[in-house]
């Protein structure tokens, strides 16, 4: 057989196959109805953590902090602590940093420009999303899942250093409209999460994918950590790099 | 034209034609483009990927057309478009398939099945994942669309010559490792 045979058999086979498996009418209905796939929705991450992607087109997650007083950048090492009001231990690769802000918010910087934001007891950004009921990770995600405004994965259950987290991944809805500043002068956003003390809020930005994982601790309290990227393509990059140091954590209880 | 809008276009369809503005007709080409192409961009992604992610890739191709839809509709060919970013996103991800397959595995049962091809038929699409980027999108394109050497120019976006040039170096790679007759007679 010739490769010009070979080539076109081969193709016929891809071609056949592909059109069985793939259920076009279900495909269409997810983009029209904005969910996204679920084969990538459970990597585990831990807390509300914003990964920024500086230099590819602004921020992603962002915060007031972004505009704020300058933090106090601290040079990696093997192990080093996070002095949050929940405290917790990082090892963080060659060329990557941490920055502190407050007690309920740090950013653990990449050599790429990738940022992990990690936030103490966040609560949804808006004021909509009030109730009476007590605020756990899952009714967290599930509020972010449901935003109309953002296309969303169903929030999946995971586990980060041990505690149960629930995780939910996000790209910016055709029809979203930014509805709040999330950082510096000119970035909108749709705003998701509240950081104790501060007031902007995280949110995603206009065009970006994002993934935020609320993590449940076993006294009560939230962590919420995301990560973003400029498409959900990028995330998945994002998120392999980000993934040894989210494995690295470890809270301190006491 | 703006972009549409999934929620009201999903109501308007519903309307004769004569109600509503006339920007949100613009729902049912998108859905007739996506209807007609869809398969075919996630064949391109299976044999650029090899992946059980490959209708997710095409799915994100699509998802960047809709949402620029008033734009990619105006183009002479719109398919073009959205199969430069779908063999695009493709290689993009193969060079990281590494990481990829290493978050995945953290993911354990959530991938997505997908029919075996017959071993002769995956070990060419192996061989065509093999080839240099350019190559393997520009043989990929000519077998799957039947596409000729102008038009993967224009999907590729560089030149006829440049695309004679992968069609030629991607053939003889492939002969050569497939033991074609190709190869034998040469």
């Amino acid at each position: 057989m010739n490769l010009d045979d070979r080539a076109r058999t081969a193709s016929d086979a891809l071609l056949a196959v592909t059109r069985d498996d793939v259920r076009v009418p279900d495909a269409l209905d997810r983009l029209h109805h904005g969910r996204t796939s679920p084969v990538r929705t459970g990597l585990a991450a831990l807390a509300v953590v914003a990964l920024v992607v500086a230099g590819l087109g602004g921020v992603r997650w962002s915060a007031e902090h972004l505009r704020g007083s300058a933090p106090a950048a601290v040079a990696p090492s093997p192990s080093t602590r996070v002095d949050l009001a929940v405290p917790f231990s990082v090892v963080l690769p060659a060329g990557w940093s941490r920055q502190v802000y407050g007690s309920a918010q740090a950013v653990l910087h990449g050599p790429n420009g990738f940022y992990l934001e990690v936030v103490v007891d966040p609560s949804p950004a808006t004021a909509a999303s009030a109730t009476t009921q007590k605020l756990t990770a899952e009714s967290f995600a599930r509020w972010i899942a449901a935003r109309t405004d953002l296309w969303a994965a169903t929030a999946v259950m995971t586990t980060v250093a041990g505690q149960q987290a629930w995780q939910v991944d996000l790209l910016f809805g055709p029809d979203a409209r930014p509805s709040a500043t999330c950082d510096g002068p000119g970035v909108d956003c749709l705003p998701l999460i509240r950081i104790p003390g501060v007031t902007l809020p995280l949110g995603l930005a206009d065009g970006t994918a994002g993934r935020a994982t609320i993590v449940q601790l076993g006294n009560g309290r939230l962590i919420a950590m995301t990560e973003s990227g400029d498409s959900q393509h990028h995330l998945e990059e994002v998120v392999a790099a980000v993934q040894p140091v989210l494995d690295s954590i470890t809270f301190d209880h006491s | 034209m703006g972009e549409p809008r999934t929620g009201e276009a999903t109501a308007w369809e519903e309307l004769p034609d004569h109600v509503g503005p006339p920007r949100l007709r613009a729902a049912q080409p998108f859905d007739d483009f996506y209807s007609r192409e869809f398969a075919s961009l996630v064949a391109l992604a299976r044999a650029l990927t090899g992946s059980t992610t490959a209708e997710d890739i095409a799915q994100e191709a699509m998802i960047a057309a809709y949402r620029r839809w008033g734009e990619i509709e105006q183009l002479d060919v719109p398919a073009a478009w959205v199969r430069r970013v779908c063999a695009n996103m493709s290689t993009s991800l193969v060079r990281r398939r590494a990481a990829e397959a290493r978050a995945l595995l953290r993911v354990g049962g959530l991938r997505r099945e997908h029919t075996e091809l017959a071993p002769l038929d995956e070990d060419f699409w192996l061989q065509v994942r093999r080839l240099p980027r350019r190559q393997a999108q520009a043989i990929s394109l000519h077998y799957i669309y039947d596409l000729p050497v102008s038009d993967i120019a224009d999907t590729l976006g560089c030149s006829e010559s440049s695309v004679k040039s992968h069609l030629v170096r991607g053939r003889t790679a492939l002969s050569r490792h497939l033991s074609t007759d190709d190869e034998a007679s040469s």
